[in-house]
């Protein structure tokens, strides 16, 4: 079954340059879209693909219909309600074609209702198996049902159940409601914690340009911190028990990068603000941000630099923000060379977590088969040289002295090491680093460091 | 063997752990932490409080009494107030806490012969069976209580949602714990019998001495004291706990002895 989307034809003076042949020039020549067709879906609501499609009857040259054309096809991919899609141009041809009228043919092929879920994804320096069910497309507009289990290599469980639904519009957008429960370990201090909430969040899209993209979220979660051991540090022992965070974030990410793991060029920006203290017993106002650059030095050679850094607020008066709302700094995907939140002493008197951090890196990255043409080993693998430097601060009263301090005695690491990408998002790291500057109670690395995960600096 | 290896590896940590104990003086700045004494604290914790305060006391062992609405979570082994805190060592419990006094070389019960020192450890155990689980049985498990008295207070430290969440995992735990030792299923009218029982026992034991071995007093005392002194001063719905206690009259006598000896106040 399929549908007809058709553009009336009003436009009569378009000019008649049409004699030259030149395939180069055709790119640039007048055109213009008289049909679009659908075919091959039969639960999906009209009204959902409309106005995906209607991107395609704007196009004015023959480069630009292409261009839409993928466009759309990678909108209704994100609609997450087909399998494939692949996209026919033609020369328009019946009684309402126009002289330099064009018809595209979307041939879809939809999801099985049910499906199952099972594939593997990184984040903080740990892998994790996804399993679980979902429910595509359930009543045809887009509604999709999921329940899936992650199961993490260092012990971490998740359980989340989702709602989601796309929302047609010019921008376009989609609301999805979680509940999940999580649990995670700190072994350093031989800590537990323990997550119980709910998440609802509300994700607005800039179609036309896919690198724009802004979440807006609530977040209403039970912690709980367990400290099992004696051992544990007491000041850590005194944050232990549970606490309800209810909060609003707001997450701007703006990505050009050519790819998310090993890009050539493009820059990402992304920027979280979060405030607390809607209900519950934390109040805080979070802010922090990490941004990417990448350029192209030469055919074999990427130059990557990333600047990071957050700052917390806490505005409550009877209970004070704990460590899990507190930033941490090092791992072999931030900070190289020092152990996963190793920075900053955890003798008794110290606070676990501090309220301001920055941190920065410089990559240059080279193909492993210099000077050959891409391929499968240049796109999955990289060597780089990189540099870290970053510190950790509590932001006093005197504002302009703990601005310097945080910038006066920073940590800074260097090496040398292979990143690979795994898939589309997943990045492994193997590093020799040497910490070059660092503070007494630091837990560095001097030697060998592995990583995984997707998010990095 | 590997067995073997590991236990006697964990036995020598622990032999070591007490020889480190056992060196040192009594820390100074000791603290106890407990849960909040007006707004939060329940029956149960209460008479357990009281009874290692008591025993500090008695021992003359210097201590801070900090309260904090996580005391229950911050404790080393969880669930279980007060505990303290002395120098880097964490000991949580009653028990635990006399035997860490005990190896620092503070010891109420030197002065009693092997026989009265069994005497003293089924005493204690009959309390700690009895009385504490006829505490937490009226706390958590008599519904009018719960309704009124428990739920209120526990909760009266946790914002919505948390405030039911955590009551709620509370009561599970503690009604497990009564299941367990099948006291769920008994009435009210059978765990007051069985506090009767236990009384008549412990007046006979003590019958008109100055405390339960003779002159000095000991861990027991202590012990019984904490739970005898929270049930008769807690306000619960209606006072046949408190009342079961009093028909004692020389128990009652005994709270009065060293609530004026180590306390210095009189409230009963």
């Amino acid at each position: 079954m399929g549908n007809l989307f058709a553009k009336p034809y009003h436009e009569f003076n378009i000019d008649q340059k049409l004699s030259l042949q030149d395939s180069k020039l055709l790119e640039k020549k007048e055109a213009r879209v008289d049909q679009v067709h659908m075919l091959g879906y039969s639960k999906t609501k009209d009204f959902i693909l409309e106005s995906s499609i209607n991107l395609m009857f704007t196009s004015n040259s023959f480069n630009n219909i292409i261009k839409n054309a993928e466009t759309v096809r990678k909108n209704l991919m994100s609609l997450n309600c087909f399998e494939n899609i692949s996209v026919h141009i033609d020369v328009s041809s019946g009684s309402n074609s126009t002289p330099n009228g064009y018809k595209v043919t979307f041939n879809v092929q939809e999801l099985k209702l049910a499906s199952s879920i099972l594939h593997s994804i990184a984040r903080d320096n740990e892998g994790f198996v996804k399993l679980g069910f979902k429910l595509n497309n359930m009543t045809g507009h887009a509604n999709h049902f999921k329940i899936e289990s992650s199961l993490g290599n260092n012990g971490t469980q998740k359980y989340d159940a989702c709602i989601s639904k796309h929302i047609p519009g010019s921008i376009s957008s989609c609301t999805s409601g979680h509940i999940f429960k999580k649990k995670s370990y700190w072994n350093t201090v031989h800590g537990v914690f323990n997550e119980w909430g709910t998440l609802f969040d509300l994700l607005f899209l800039a179609s036309y340009k896919g690198h724009f993209s802004q979440n807006l979220q609530y977040e209403g979660v039970i912690r709980d911190i367990n400290m099992l051991s004696k051992n544990s540090p007491f000041k850590l022992r005194e944050e232990s028990g549970l606490s309800v965070k209810s909060s609003i974030k707001h997450i701007t990410t703006i990505d050009t990068r050519d790819s998310k793991v090993l890009a050539n060029e493009g820059a990402f920006f992304q920027m979280v603000m979060e405030v607390a203290g809607f209900g519950g017993d934390v109040k805080f106002l979070r802010n922090y941000f990490t941004s990417q650059f990448y350029s192209k030095i030469s055919k074999d050679v990427v130059f990557q630099g990333s600047f990071g850094g957050g700052f917390l607020t806490d505005l409550g008066t009877f209970k004070k923000v704990n460590m899990m709302d507190r930033f941490f700094l090092g791992g072999p995907m931030t900070l190289r060379g020092f152990q996963s939140r190793g920075i900053g002493n955890l003798s008794d008197n110290v606070v676990a977590g501090v309220t301001s951090y920055w941190v920065s890196a410089v990559h240059i990255y080279v193909k492993p088969l210099f000077g050959m043409e891409s391929n499968r080993i240049n796109e999955a693998i990289r060597l780089h040289l990189f540099c870290n430097a970053g510190n950790i601060s509590f932001f006093g009263k005197d504002t302009k002295s703990s601005f310097t301090k945080t910038f006066k005695d920073f940590r800074l690491s260097a090496g040398v090491g292979i990143v690979a990408r795994v898939g589309n998002s997943i990045r492994f790291e193997f590093n020799l680093c040497s910490p070059i500057q660092y503070s007494p109670g630091d837990r560095i690395v001097d030697g060998f460091q592995f990583g995984v995960g997707a998010n990095f600096i | 063997m590997a067995d073997f290896k590991t236990s006697s590896s964990i036995l020598t940590k622990e032999c070591l752990r007490t020889q480190i104990c056992g060196e040192s003086e009594w820390p100074k700045n000791t603290v106890l932490y407990q849960p909040y004494e007006t707004e939060q604290i329940l029956l149960p914790d209460n008479s357990k409080c009281l009874s290692v305060k008591t025993f500090l006391k008695m021992a003359g062992l210097e201590f801070i009494v900090e309260a904090r609405e996580n005391a229950e979570y911050m404790s080393p082994h969880r669930g279980k107030v007060p505990f303290i805190k002395a120098g880097q060592f964490l000991v949580a419990d009653f028990e635990p806490i006399v035997n860490f006094a005990q190896s620092k070389g503070y010891s109420l019960s030197t002065h009693l012969d092997e026989a009265q020192k069994w005497d003293l450890r089924v005493y204690m155990a009959l309390v700690n069976n009895v009385l504490l689980n006829a505490e937490i049985y009226v706390t958590w498990n008599h519904e009018l209580t719960y309704k009124e008295l428990t739920k209120p207070r526990y909760s009266s430290v946790y914002p919505f949602p948390l405030n039911h969440w955590a009551t709620y995992y509370k009561r599970r735990e503690m009604l497990s714990h009564l299941d367990v030792l099948g006291w769920k299923k008994k009435t009210l009218d059978e765990v007051f019998k069985e506090v009767e029982r236990i009384c008549e026992s412990l007046s006979n034991f003590l019958a008109d001495k100055k405390y339960f071995f003779g002159e000095k007093p000991t861990d027991l005392d202590a012990l019984v004291f904490g739970h005898l002194f929270s049930i008769i001063t807690t306000p619960l719905l209606n006072n046949r706990f408190a009342a079961t206690i009093r028909a004692y009259d020389n128990l009652v006598q005994l709270c009065v002895r060293i609530e004026t000896e180590f306390y210095q106040s009189r409230i009963l």
